[in-house]
């Protein structure tokens, strides 16, 4: 029987992908080119953007979110302390009025407002977590810098506020929150744009979480 | 910077001879899936034609790894790729495990956590060394060192074989 060592230096022959042929390749600049057109359209968006925000002040228009979903934020949300069962490897101190954790393991906890079927996925079943928060350790997640990324103060420790990007390059309208706790830990919150949280929500939501020594970064 | 014709042409040259070996990685670090790993690669290749202009020929090499690692990394994160999950009970029906060493070992690395697989693959598959996962990986040197290591252990632990020792 062969050791490990030996078994994983024979990999690259167990996973052979097949040469690049020139359609694939001619398509990844195609992909490229467009993302990097998509990106020029988004900071000019943004700037336009800006300008309507800042007119918008100045005539005391009200709040303008800032949500590539296109769903309205809720200004209206109440925050509340946390009374159900703590979730693994984390604490909640405090959650937006009648939510609750519908799924926890040590590695993950999920929230859901009101309202959403809070049973147990079945086996061989998805577990979609649209329209929740989702709740994890870091690990190697990395906001992709080439966005604007908002520095947020999380009981005295910058967190960054950015948006996940889609497989195809462009951003999602998931955001992402990543904040050390102050213990060493690294933790990532996940907010689609369904569930109509606004930034300073999700920084309130944030500075309520805690990470306990059973929180183990996701494997597999 | 680079004219966009010329990044286009050198673009595509460098697609050309390494995408294979990009995909080798990206599966190594999804479970074998090639069709995840191609998704993968995809990304990370998006990501590298923005910053071509940029990046500098000599470290383009390891630049695209580290697009694939984080593109792998975000692709296994994505709230909408299905959950993992586990219960108490084994199924009932057993099967008889059939499979090569390599595949075996492929199963095995994704159970380890994404980090301790990552450095486990480009040190001990890829052959590069701790600097250059560390590069890859955007962390330590000290940080791939125990990565791997412990990565190894436990493959040793949950590989079928006598134990072995190495210096």
């Amino acid at each position: 029987m062969p050791d490990v060592i030996d078994v994983l230096r024979n990999l690259p022959r167990a996973v052979t992908p097949g040469p690049a042929s020139p359609e694939v390749v001619a398509a990844d600049v195609t992909r490229g080119r467009h993302a990097v057109t998509r990106r020029r359209r988004l900071r000019l968006g943004l700037c336009g953007a800006a300008v309507a925000v800042a007119v918008a002040v100045a005539v005391g228009a009200g709040q303008v979110g800032r949500q590539p979903g296109g769903t309205a934020p809720s200004a209206r949300v109440q925050f509340v302390s946390y009374t159900g069962q703590q979730p693994k490897g984390f604490k909640i101190s405090t959650v937006p009025d009648g939510w609750q954790v519908i799924s926890d393991d040590e590695s993950s906890f999920v929230v859901a407002p009101p309202g959403q079927d809070v049973s147990p996925p079945k086996p061989g079943h998805a577990f979609g977590v649209g329209n929740r928060i989702a709740v994890s350790l870091q690990g190697l997640t990395q906001l992709d810098p080439d966005q604007h990324i908002s520095r947020v103060d999380i009981n005295g420790e910058e967190g960054q506020l950015g948006f996940a990007r889609e497989p195809g390059g462009k951003l999602s309208d998931i955001r992402w929150l990543i904040f050390p706790d102050g213990a060493g830990h690294r933790v990532l919150v996940q907010v689609p744009a369904s569930v109509r949280l606004t930034d300073d929500q999700v920084v309130r939501f944030a500075r309520g979480i805690g990470v306990t020594g059973e929180a183990r970064e996701i494997g597999g | 910077m680079r004219r966009r014709s010329g990044r286009d042409r050198e673009f595509t040259e460098f697609v050309t001879s390494r995408r294979p070996a990009l995909v080798r990685v990206a599966a190594l670090l999804v479970s074998g899936d090639l069709g995840r790993a191609e998704d993968v690669v995809q990304t990370a290749l998006v990501r590298l034609y923005a910053k071509w202009p940029r990046v500098r020929p000599d470290t383009v090499d390891a630049y695209a790894r580290r697009c694939v690692v984080n593109a792998a990394i975000d692709e296994r994160r994505s709230p909408f790729r299905r959950r993992e999950q586990s219960w108490a009970q084994l199924p009932e029906v057993a099967v008889e495990d059939t499979r090569s060493d390599e595949a075996t070992v492929l199963a095995l690395l994704a159970s380890l956590p994404a980090g301790m697989r990552a450095a486990v693959v480009l040190r001990y598959v890829e052959g590069l060394s701790v600097a250059e996962t560390a590069e890859a990986m955007g962390c330590s040197e000290g940080n791939v060192k125990s990565q791997s290591a412990r990565g190894l252990e436990r493959l040793r632990g949950l590989f079928p074989a006598e134990a072995h020792h190495f210096a």
